[in-house]
């Protein structure tokens, strides 16, 4: 790759000397510049949607956008990190041809190393949530930061990263893919190394487009945890009656609960621990919320929800206590931890309703939490235990905006409704 | 003196404009307008708050490259048009 052609001893001397791998690096960037192009706009689109403000119809294309882009851009960035990291290694380790070369740029060797890893850290998170492991273990060790977080807090970072490596590398990079350009058009020389070259980037670049395609219907979209995140949308429920004719993406699926057979254990850092049955919470007040569910993956739906406030159904086991985390548990072993006091408001509730009927299995009967302000996949069916833990997720920046900026939305209310706004905080 | 200052101005207008660097100048300064305006919006809406930021933050880098590649682009149409005219 970092063969240099043979040059005409007649030929004119180049401007500027680059290698092929200072090119390839370049034309590797420029790749990466306009995926990432694609990657950013639609992430951000992506948060600004699920996390502020509904998402409109044609919110479901960002979703597309961002997760093949997402595969498309492993072997581009593996690539580029090969590119770097080969003349990074040769560099250090002084070996001639490289050390010919020089240091790059001192930003940029300040900026390589971190965009690495914080890129790593983006890929990972990413994989992470597309591969469904996140429906399975919420958490990523060590750290313990919800794969979301984890993926918006390392793109964020990015941001800064990469403006410092594009300012340091830009110009240079743009320049030597033309001086090396120049040359060639000049001399005519080192053909052989420019179509490797170019045959390399064809394969990294397919090899991207066939990764995303493959993800569509290769062995992972039938792993073993469920169909493959971006392979399907979400499913209507066959027969369900309209009141309940909105999308349901139960990765885990359902299990079929017999009312009488129900019990919700509440457990842990709680006064009196117990199991309760439904019989149990019938005592407690009923409450309606008019609510809107936004999914990760591109739809929202707002619907009128009855249950318990989660406060209320905590007070049966003598309350939360001083407890900093509520897990709850699903029948199908799928589990969220929430940090307390976002539940212990007027507005998070245990539904056994919605829009007027008895919660189908499909939308978490008998009990299925929903909380205004959190993405759906945070709102667990079937709840069958609820943990009380002293210890909050231990390093989870709370990037959750239900704060103040869900209240409403200004210029985006004709857009966009605003979340959680609507409940009326009656009971029923 | 002004004689010769009249001369440098009129050696100025003869050459030719550099449309690609003005291109990708007219496209940022749009990109940085858009990006203003989506700052303000977000921060005028109801109840936001400094986390309306982080969104707004991702949308730095597309906006200004999408921005500089179709100040590019114009630039380049823009240099070849000028091109064709001197040349006719």
């Amino acid at each position: 790759m970092n063969a240099v052609g043979p040059r005409s001893a007649t030929a004119p001397a180049p401007r500027a000397h680059y290698s092929e791998l200072q090119v390839l690096t370049a034309q590797l960037g420029a790749i990466l510049a306009v995926l990432l192009t694609l990657q950013f706009l639609s992430g951000a689109l992506f948060y600004l949607y699920v996390f502020y403000y509904d998402a409109p119809p044609w919110f479901t294309f960002t979703r597309f956008l961002h997760f093949y882009v997402g595969i498309a851009l492993i072997p581009i960035v593996l690539a580029k990190y090969g590119a770097t990291g080969l003349r990074a290694a040769g560099y250090y380790l002084r070996l001639t041809r490289f050390r010919r070369l020089g240091a790059p740029p001192l930003l940029a060797r300040i900026t390589s190393p971190l965009l690495a890893l914080d890129f790593l850290l983006i890929g990972i998170s990413g994989l992470y949530m597309l591969l469904h492991v996140y429906y399975a273990h919420t958490n990523i060790p060590p750290f313990e930061w919800k794969p979301v977080q984890t993926h918006a807090l390392a793109s964020f970072l990015a941001v800064p990263l990469l403006g410092l490596h594009l300012g340091s590398h830009l110009f240079e990079s743009a320049r030597s893919v033309k001086a090396r350009r120049d040359v060639l058009l000049e001399t005519g020389a080192g053909q052989r190394a420019v179509y490797t070259r170019r045959g390399f980037l064809a394969a990294v670049s397919l090899s991207g487009v066939g990764l995303a395609l493959a993800a569509q219907n290769g062995p992972l979209a039938h792993g073993q945890v469920g169909p493959f995140f971006i392979a399907r949308g979400p499913t209507l429920p066959r027969d369900a009656s309209r009141a309940q004719a909105f999308p349901i993406e139960t990765l885990f699926g359902d299990r079929e609960i017999a009312p009488e057979a129900f019990k919700l254990t509440i457990d842990g850092a709680v006064p009196r621990p117990g199991a309760f049955t439904l019989a149990d919470l019938a005592s407690l007040p009923l409450h309606e919320r008019r609510l809107r569910t936004s999914c990760v993956s591109g739809w929202s739906s707002v619907n009128l929800w009855r249950g318990y406030l989660v406060r209320d159904v905590l007070a049966l086991a003598g309350g939360a206590g001083g407890a900093k985390q509520l897990t709850f548990h699903s029948a199908t072993n799928y589990r969220v931890p929430w940090p307390a006091h976002r539940l212990l408001d007027e507005q998070a509730l245990l539904a056994t309703h919605v829009n007027g009927e008895p919660l189908i299995q499909q939308h978490g009967a008998p009990l299925r939490l929903i909380a205004p302000g959190y993405p759906g996949e945070n709102m667990v069916k079937q709840v069958v235990r609820i943990s009380a833990e002293h210890a909050p997720d231990r390093f989870a920046p709370d990037l959750d905006p239900r704060s103040e900026a869900i209240g409403c939305c200004g210029r985006f209310a004709a857009a966009a409704r605003p979340r959680g706004g609507a409940s009326d905080g009656r009971p029923a | 003196m002004a004689g010769r200052r009249s001369a440098a101005l009129r050696e100025r207008r003869r050459r030719p404009i550099a449309w690609v660097p003005l291109g990708i100048a007219a496209g940022l300064a749009l990109a940085v307008a858009i990006l203003l305006w989506l700052l303000a919006t977000l921060l005028l809406s109801d109840g936001a708050t400094w986390r309306i930021l982080l969104p707004w933050l991702l949308f730095l880098l597309p906006v200004l490259g999408i921005g500089a590649g179709i100040g590019w682009l114009v630039g380049l149409v823009f240099d070849a048009v000028s091109r064709a005219v001197r040349r006719a």
